[in-house]
């Protein structure tokens, strides 16, 4: 694959993934699901799962995988879509997302998922696991890497600083977080809820290298991690992101969190989404 | 009779388990001085983790070391543990079953001087309800080294309940320590003293006192409070009729609750006198002092059988 067929494919699949998201929740036994947040981070997903990360799907317990911590715990419609993708589990499981007796929790288990590295969904946790897991190749002489996604509004838990000033402590360049900017959380944007603005300023004091990008142009998230592979000790992303990304009545709206679609949605967002792929 | 510091026992057998086992590691929130990880932070630099004042990442990290493939040993006080990392516990590490060991030193009122805000009377309440979580504590000399082997042998979380006291050996070396297993530590036929920890030894102190008054206690000991060997529990206190639960802990629940739940359970009905905190916040002064006041001194275990025994020739 040349670069610039590389690159429209990973545009695709990031648009397959979105579609494979609307889908999942759309075919789940209420039809209801976590939207806003799968799909701003489609793009990162991509990039990682088929630009970025060492992995092995016919191997997900590979010692030297590199490891995603999705600490936005959340958004794993999208990285439930990028597994099945990937071939650790059929496709046709997908649609059993949030239903009982599924693999497929709606909040990440490592334990009932192929693929996934850690069980998440409480905000706020996953840098830390992910720092234990880096500091875990150290300890065994391993050189994989650990991927931290975590969300804008995330940063505003206490515990995400403690990780940050441990990792940069332990000076650990194996370490990424990617923060997914789509600036909403719940209730509405950071700004009103809690200012967590300047972010970069705010990982470059505890420490760490950081820059921000675009999250939804592929060359420019493969761009920031090419840069962060020269940079020593732990490294954020910032990816400024639209909650919501691909669906017109989606994007940027608050309703989109995490919600119910119906026949007319569903119809809409397929066929806004089938056009981009 | 020669008496050791639990913390310094712990903490030499998992230096001696680590010379030839590069999995562990331990990890430190700023407490090494007081839980003995510096001792071990010293002789191996490589397998000791320093994470400062924060329990939530000490926490997070030990998952993350575990799911890499760690033997994870992360020591603070049980009131921190317990609850300042409680929900990283039970999401980070019990939901992925994940192993790492959390030690709860000056568990109970063993930091006596220290207050209400250092001493941990909730922690079992709280740990015993997570799912996946065994609960080990050691009651002398000789079960923490035998729970230091078993625990890091074993593959999963535990909760290792410590109070930092000098104690005596209770039992003899060779025993056969196992998860859910509890022992019977003196025969009688008048009333069961259940413990865990260092009530064991007021308990054992009781006995003297009260067979020379003609009352026989049997005392259990309970080091592994989850699983719990309720076999052991329904045996005795159908046999005696009578039980007494005495803990460094809330009355609400620990080992009050746990020994009701299995005996209701079981159908047995008996003379009942649970010695614990009575759901108060309890205060500074020596630990000594804090046991006799708030009712769970070996005096109380003395009148609790005194009373059950009078109950029982009355009836």
């Amino acid at each position: 694959m040349n670069n610039s067929s590389s690159l429209t494919f990973l545009k695709r699949k990031a648009n397959e993934l979105r579609l494979a998201v609307v889908d999942m929740i759309f075919r789940s036994d209420i039809s209801s699901g976590h939207f806003g947040g799968s799909m701003s981070a489609a793009e990162i997903v991509t990039v990682l799962y088929w630009h970025q990360m060492k992995v092995d799907p016919a191997k997900p317990c590979w010692e030297n995988r590199d490891r995603l911590v999705l600490s936005k715990g959340h958004s794993v419609p999208v990285v439930y879509a990028a597994l099945a993708h990937k071939g650790y589990f059929s496709k046709d499981i997908l649609k059993t997302y949030r239903e009982k007796d599924s693999i497929l929790q709606g909040h990440p288990d490592c334990r009932k998922t192929p693929g996934l590295d850690v069980s998440s969904g409480s905000l706020g946790q996953g840098l830390s696991v992910a720092l234990g897991m880096a500091l875990g190749a150290r300890h065994f002489g391993k050189d994989y890497h650990v991927y931290a996604l975590l969300s804008d509004g995330e940063t505003e838990e206490g515990m995400v600083w403690e990780a940050a000033m441990a990792a940069a402590h332990y000076k650990v360049d194996n370490l990424t977080a990617i923060i997914d900017y789509n600036n909403l959380q719940v209730d509405g944007s950071p700004k009103d809820i809690m200012n967590i603005e300047p972010l970069e300023d705010k990982f470059r004091a505890f420490g760490w290298g950081c820059l921000t990008t675009d999250g939804h142009d592929i060359e420019s998230i493969i761009a920031a991690f090419k840069l962060r592979e020269s940079h020593k000790g732990p490294f954020a992303i910032i990816c400024k992101t639209v909650k919501g990304k691909g669906v017109s009545y989606m994007e940027n709206s608050i309703e989109w969190h995490c919600t119910a679609i119906d026949d007319a949605g569903y119809k809409q967002a397929y066929e806004e989404l089938k056009a981009k792929i | 009779m020669e008496t050791e510091n639990l913390r310094t026992v712990f903490i030499n057998e998992l230096m001696i388990m680590a010379e030839d086992d590069k999995r562990i590691a331990v990890l430190d929130p700023d407490v090494g001085s007081a839980t003995h990880t510096w001792d071990f932070g010293q002789k191996y630099p490589k397998q000791f983790y320093e994470l400062g004042i924060a329990e939530q990442n000490t926490y997070g990290v030990a998952a993350g070391l575990a799911a890499a493939g760690c033997k994870v040993v992360a020591a603070t006080f049980a009131v921190f543990a317990s609850m300042r990392a409680a929900e990283m516990v039970r999401t980070s590490i019990c939901y992925p079953k994940l192993n790492v060991k959390v030690i709860g030193g000056y568990a109970g009122l063993s930091n006596g001087k220290d207050g209400a805000t250092h001493q941990s009377v909730e922690d079992v309440a709280i740990m015993r309800s997570f799912p996946n979580m065994t609960i080990l504590v050691p009651s002398d000399i000789v079960t923490t080294k035998k729970i230091a082997h078993v625990a890091l042998e074993y593959e999963g979380p535990v909760y290792i309940r410590m109070e930092y006291e000098d104690l005596p050996a209770v039992y003899d070396e060779n025993m056969d320590f196992r998860i859910g297993k509890g022992y019977r530590v003196r025969e009688g036929k008048d009333c069961t003293v259940v413990s865990y920890g260092t009530a064991l030894h007021r308990a054992l102190q009781a006995v003297e006192v009260l067979s020379r008054e003609g009352i026989s206690l049997e005392v259990i000991d309970m080091p592994s409070l989850k699983p719990f060997d309720e076999d052991l529990l329904v045996e005795s206190v159908r046999k005696t009729g009578a039980l007494i639960t005495i803990e460094d802990h809330n009355i609400i629940g620990g080992l009050a609750s746990i020994a009701s739940e299995y005996l209701f359970k079981n159908g047995v009905l008996a003379g009942f006198k649970p010695l614990a905190i009575k759901d108060i916040f309890t205060e500074s002064g020596k630990t000594t002092e804090l046991r006799d006041k708030y009712g769970i001194g070996t005096k109380d275990i003395i009148e609790a059988a005194r009373e059950l025994k009078s109950r029982g020739e009355k009836r």
